[in-house]
């Protein structure tokens, strides 16, 4: 029994010790003198800027782990002082650091112009990862300018789209119609508009489409007028349904009343639809929104015929 | 409550309440059914009493075209004062008047304590931009509103609490509080640009992502804790911060 309690408490250890040392840093909760330095750093927002940050740089130059070191470069963009704004770009130029990430971040925060500025250089030398940080920096600054430069300069349409996308998150309505103007015309001003909410900027795309004899972008950007809801943007649909006899541009219509929720415009076409076909379709969108317009519907077909 | 046109829920009654983002027609129709509703109107009341930061015993909420008038008066008055010229439009657009919308009072009180809290903060603001240790671009040097800045620390305050109770296991709750908690720090980024607090802005517009993150039941479960960890601390630093530039402003006036 002795030796077999033995032999269990040696697993356990092993198996403990091993466990250890197979958890990243990052899974090891923090020791209570890890949580006092985080608490130490908080409380440094609330000291003079010139005593807080050789505490806040001391953390960075210290034995710690990741996670607090990034809470350090936190506190230091809260700092005015142009010594702090020189730290956070020291680590987001250095492409062997493991805050850089967290640097760029923290760039975005503090908002200050040249290290935004020399952001773009870390961009244009980065890759994907890195991209996509400078242009959440970007986001976070709310430096709709930059993310536009990038957009506009753009050499792949996969750097287009990541950054159309931005501009979309930003809500900058005005610079992704400024891309359409100088003839981008891509899918991903499609569902940038979109998440930017910019109804007129997505007829102004999908009636661009029309002109430019380009129906797939055309359907793409009607559906998803959907996507920005509303009454604007489901009167805009019901007109563009009503308005044409293709049949694409209907489908992508209807799409978009179901992606809004826009039942009672499926019923009312629904209702004046006199083509069976066309009533089939608009029941069948009706159905997939899964609102009560639809049994309405199915109600009233139901009803047809009886006495 | 639903009407034909419209589910309204807490972050519409939000909206409203800020007059941000709604249509002439949303608004007409929210206004309609919080008269034709008892039980909704009790709902928003509960909800200003909850977004009003002054903490004043008066949460009657004036009109819009009354805030337009008041907050024309205390341009006047604060400029007779400051013997400063007077800016001749006092019209503003719905989505602008947050500093108006902020103070619940009745009108006259609302001129008086407010020019008096607006003067302190003039006054405040000069002597601070000469001092060393205030950072210049701290939102309460650039925001002439300590009540926008309460209840920034506010909101901060309840999302730290309710981060610290925000769990892996129950995807539903965590989608619904995190939902919660994103809409309302997308309002007080607006807020923030509308009252000239970029410094802010910025700070909240950095928590979006780590919220997003949180929100996504995809995340895996150390980034979760993470993430959880991280937007903990930036809450609360931040309201160190918001705190201390306060205090500051309070010492000066």
């Amino acid at each position: 029994m002795q030796i077999l309690f033995k032999l269990l408490l040696v697993t356990s250890l092993l198996f403990g010790g091993t466990a250890a040392l197979a958890q990243s840093p990052d899974e090891v909760p923090l020791t209570e003198r890890e949580e006092l330095i985080m608490t130490a750093l908080q409380a440094l927002l609330g000291a003079m800027p010139e005593r807080a940050l050789p505490l806040a740089q001391k953390v960075l130059n210290g034995d710690h782990r990741v996670q607090i070191k990034s809470r350090a470069l936190f506190v230091v963009s809260q700092i005015n002082l142009p010594e702090a704004q020189a730290i956070l770009l020291d680590y987001a130029g250095d492409p062997n650091s493991e805050l850089r990430a967290e640097a760029i971040r923290n760039i975005g925060i503090s908002g200050n112009r040249d290290n935004l500025q020399a952001l773009r250089g870390i961009y244009e030398n980065g890759d994907q990862r890195v991209r996509e940080e400078v242009l959440q920096a970007y986001m976070i600054s709310g430096d709709t300018q930059s993310v536009f430069d990038i957009a506009s300069s753009a050499e792949s349409d996969e750097e287009f789209e990541v950054a159309a996308r931005m501009l979309g998150v930003m809500g900058a309505s005005e610079e992704l119609r400024q891309l359409v103007r100088d003839g981008a015309s891509t899918e991903s001003l499609v569902h940038a508009y979109a998440i930017s909410g910019d109804l007129e900027g997505l007829m102004e795309l999908a009636d661009s489409a029309a002109a430019a004899g380009n129906p797939e972008l055309q359907v793409s950007a009607i559906s998803s007028i959907g996507i920005i809801g509303g009454d604007q943007a489901n009167q805009a649909l019901v007109n563009y349904y009503r308005n044409t006899s293709n049949e694409s541009i209907k489908h992508a219509a209807m799409q978009g009343m179901m992606i809004s929720g826009h039942e009672a415009g499926l019923l009312e076409l629904y209702q004046n639809a006199e083509d069976v076909n066309e009533k089939r379709d608009l029941l069948r969108m009706l159905t997939m929104t899964g609102g009560d317009a639809a049994l309405e519907a199915i109600d009233s077909i139901l009803d047809e015929g009886q006495p | 409550m639903v009407n034909d046109e419209l589910l309204i829920n807490d972050e519409l009654l939000t909206l409203y309440f800020y007059r941000d983002e709604l249509s002439d027609k949303q608004l007409a129709a929210i206004e309609l059914a919080l008269e034709q509703d008892p039980s909704l109107a009790e709902q928003y009341a509960e909800l200003c009493n909850k977004l009003d930061a002054l903490g004043t015993n008066n949460n009657t909420q004036a009109p819009p075209q009354a805030m337009q008038r008041w907050h024309a008066a205390l341009n006047q008055a604060a400029a007779q004062e400051a013997k400063t010229p007077v800016q001749a439009n006092s019209a503003r657009p719905s989505g602008s008047s947050w500093f108006a919308q902020l103070f619940q009072f009745n009108v006259p009180t609302a001129a008086a304590a407010v020019l008096l809290l607006g003067l302190g903060i003039v006054i405040g603001i000069n002597l601070s931009n000469t001092h060393q240790g205030i950072d210049p671009e701290s939102p309460l040097a650039s925001s002439n509103d300590q009540s926008f800045a309460r209840g920034v620390n506010a909101y901060l305050q309840e999302a730290e609490m309710q981060l610290a109770s925000l769990q892996t296991g129950d995807a539903d709750q965590r989608r619904v509080l995190m939902n919660e908690i994103i809409s309302r720090n997308r309002l007080y980024i607006r807020a923030a640009e509308n009252s000239n607090a970029p410094e802010l802005a910025r700070v909240l517009r950095a928590f979006g992502p780590v919220l997003d993150s949180l929100a996504d039941s995809q995340t895996t479960d150390q980034k979760f804790e993470l993430a959880k960890a991280q937007l903990a601390f930036e809450l609360g630093a931040m309201q160190t911060k918001l705190t201390h530039d306060a205090s500051k402003q309070t010492t000066r006036l």
